[in-house]
């Protein structure tokens, strides 16, 4: 069983990009385009892991990263949060809120796929790498 | 004689009847055929005062002794009025009133005997004094007009800087966007070349690198220019920390190798084990050493090497060199790279022929970085580029740190303050980063002494000033996140030195320092 991937981002063109590199490296992936379609999914699809976008049209990336701890089983799941610039309020709420790693807008997708490879190697699900 | 055009008005001030009279008559006499004049007496210089004529010019005939007082007291009331000369009567001449009278703005003196005997001496003064009264006027208007123009120019000024970083900001907020496109373009260019999208044939790779290539060169480039703005804005903060070098130049390797394949370059790195730690910003060291690499490949032939290589030339510093296997620079374009390297800081405005942004932030990061630059080019076998980075001792540092305010301009002043963490302060580490962060990039702060205190040595000759506000600057960055224990510390100033004389200054009061540390 491969581990999945939950992706919320309205972006399309990097996030695709992104898409097609985890599906690639044997991840299944699915993806949101806004915060509240993410939170649905996140509990239709109960992801190993989650990438989320600080900014987005409806809700604020904050407000879905807790919504999405709330569900059941998804407590601790990793979480990686795309900030569109480094500031420091980011940073430091990111690390208040339990946030897992951050990666600056516009990214490397090899970067996003060695962290997402670190994250889910420290909470093994009992099943090997994809 | 030249007849004046608007009527004179006299106010005579003098509280003896009979000198009055005498007085009025010689005005009346010196006025007939000349000009008309229309006099006004009084007794007591506060009645003067409050019937002064509102318009045309008066000048104010008023004694030096009033009802036992002194005229003197009156003058500067008078002059206040601002109706027109003022001139001390005195009954004997006496220098030193004439001093005095001067000194509280009267615009000339005369003896009551020469009033009334002398009427030419009379008109002469008369006339003399109104036109120096009315070149005061008109002195006075022009200071006026031009502190107005003065103040409108700076408005001005104001407006147009404003309005420059208005556009400033604007170009680097398109730079910005032109970030996310273009990692687009990289990403499936990327994920093309990788095979993903289906099996490439071995033009369709070699063509897709190309553009992999291109978009990494222009995300370098975008980087270049929006660091540019951010050290011209003075937001460019150095974060000099000990390093090592083999580290840095390691972290390049990645990108660089990727950059590499479109020429079929070579990346050779050489560096001694015994290299000594360096005192730098990691992140624009490895910047550095990036843009330099790219250029060496750029101007490289294709299935090249391109070498970078560490070295300690001297004992206080190590020296990254990068060469290229080009043909080498046009004999003008390195002499007018060496002149600007010996220059210091780049300018903005215009390229190194050649090198395109690439070299300007390198020349930017090399100050920040206490960096010498130098250029060695061989005509026909390559060129190398180098710059030095400081050991990690604190003489070194401070040697590198004043040849780079030296390069920026020799009469610097230069000040040393010790910052001295509380006991109470857990990490000592925590003041020096607050401290750093708080430190404009031309200030330093030199590695923590044993004893635990900070010497940090900054470009002013205002130390008050520049203290304050570092821990206003500290303060704020508290106070805009609760959750930060304050920072307590405690300063002082060592002194204030001329670069010339800072090594020796600062070295020996570091010296003491130690040896304070020693007894404590």
């Amino acid at each position: 069983m491969h581990e999945s991937i939950l992706i919320i981002d309205d972006e399309p063109g990097i996030t695709i990009a992104l898409m097609i590199r985890l599906q690639n490296a044997g991840y299944t992936v699915n993806h949101a385009i806004n915060g509240l379609a993410g939170v649905e999914a996140a509990a239709l699809h109960r992801p190993d892991l989650v990438i989320l976008d600080v900014r987005m049209p409806d809700v604020d990336g904050f407000e879905v990263f807790e919504r999405i701890r709330r569900l059941p089983g998804l407590t601790d799941t990793p979480v990686i949060l795309l900030t569109a610039n480094n500031c420091e309020d980011t940073l430091q709420r990111s690390l208040d809120a339990g946030i897992d790693a951050f990666i600056a807008k516009p990214f490397d997708s090899s970067v996003v796929l060695q962290r997402v490879r670190e994250l889910l190697s420290l909470c093994p699900k009992g099943v090997e790498d994809g | 004689m030249q007849p004046h055009f608007s009527p004179i008005t006299a106010v005579v001030i003098d509280d003896n009847e009979a000198h009055r009279e005498l007085i009025c008559k010689a005005l009346a006499e010196v006025a007939k055929g000349w000009s008309p004049i229309c006099i006004h007496e009084h007794a007591h210089a506060d009645e003067a005062l409050a019937e002064l004529p509102a318009e045309g010019i008066s000048v104010i005939f008023c004694d030096y002794i009033l009802e036992g007082a002194s005229g003197l007291d009156w003058v500067p009331d008078f002059v206040r009025a601002d109706v027109g000369p003022v001139i001390l009567m005195t009954a004997s001449g006496n220098e030193e009133i004439a001093a005095r009278a001067f000194r509280s703005g009267t615009t000339d003196y005369i003896v009551k005997s020469t009033i009334i005997e002398d009427p030419e001496s009379l008109r002469e003064a008369i006339t003399e004094s109104i036109r120096r009264y009315q070149l005061g006027r008109s002195n006075r208007d022009l200071a006026r007009r031009l502190k107005l123009a003065n103040n409108e120019l700076t408005s001005i000024n104001q407006e147009l800087c404003e309005v420059t970083d208005t556009a400033h900001r604007f170009v680097e907020d398109v730079a910005h966007e032109f970030r996310t496109p273009l990692s687009v373009i990289s990403e499936f260019a990327s994920i093309l070349s990788d095979g993903i999208g289906g099996e490439l044939s071995q033009t369709q790779r070699e063509y897709i690198n190309f553009v992999i290539d291109a978009s990494r060169d222009m995300a370098n480039l975008i980087d270049d220019f929006l660091d540019t703005g951010k050290i011209r804005a003075g937001r460019l903060n150095a974060n000099r920390q000990e390093h090592s070098l083999q580290d840095i130049i390691s972290s390049t390797r990645l990108l660089l190798d990727a950059r590499a394949k479109i020429k079929r370059s070579t990346i050779r790195t050489e560096a001694p084990d015994d290299l000594p730690k360096v005192f730098a910003d990691a992140d624009k060291v490895k910047r550095m050493i990036i843009n330099l690499a790219i250029n060496a490949i750029k101007h490289s032939p294709y299935d090249a090497t391109v070498h970078i290589i560490a070295d300690q030339p001297t004992p206080d510093d190590v020296r990254v060199r990068v060469r290229d296997s080009g043909p080498g620079l046009a004999d003008k374009i390195a002499t007018q790279l060496f002149e600007r390297f010996q220059q210091g800081e780049a300018q903005p405005a215009s390229f190194d022929k050649g090198f395109g942004l690439g070299m300007n932030i390198v020349r930017e990061l090399a100050a920040l970085n206490l960096s010498t630059l130098s250029v060695d080019n061989q005509p026909g076998q390559g060129c190398t580029i180098a710059f030095t980075l400081p050991v990690h001792t604190t003489s070194s540092i401070l040697n590198a740190f004043l040849k780079t305010c030296e390069r920026r301009s020799a009469d610097t002043i230069l000040t040393v303050i010790r910052v001295v963490p509380a006991r109470s302060e857990a990490a000592p580490n925590s003041v020096r980063n607050r401290i750093t962060a708080a430190t404009r990039a031309t200030d330093i702060v030199l590695p923590t002494l044993e004893d635990r205190s900070i010497i940090v040595v900054g470009e002013t000759d205002n130390p008050k000033s520049w203290i304050e506000r570092m821990r206003l600057d500290i303060g704020n960055s508290i106070k805009s996140d609760p959750k930060t224990k304050p920072c307590v510390f405690r300063s002082e100033i060592i002194g204030t030195w001329s670069i010339e004389d800072a090594l020796q200054g600062i070295s020996s009061d570091i010296a003491l320092t130690r040896k304070a540390a020693a007894h404590a």
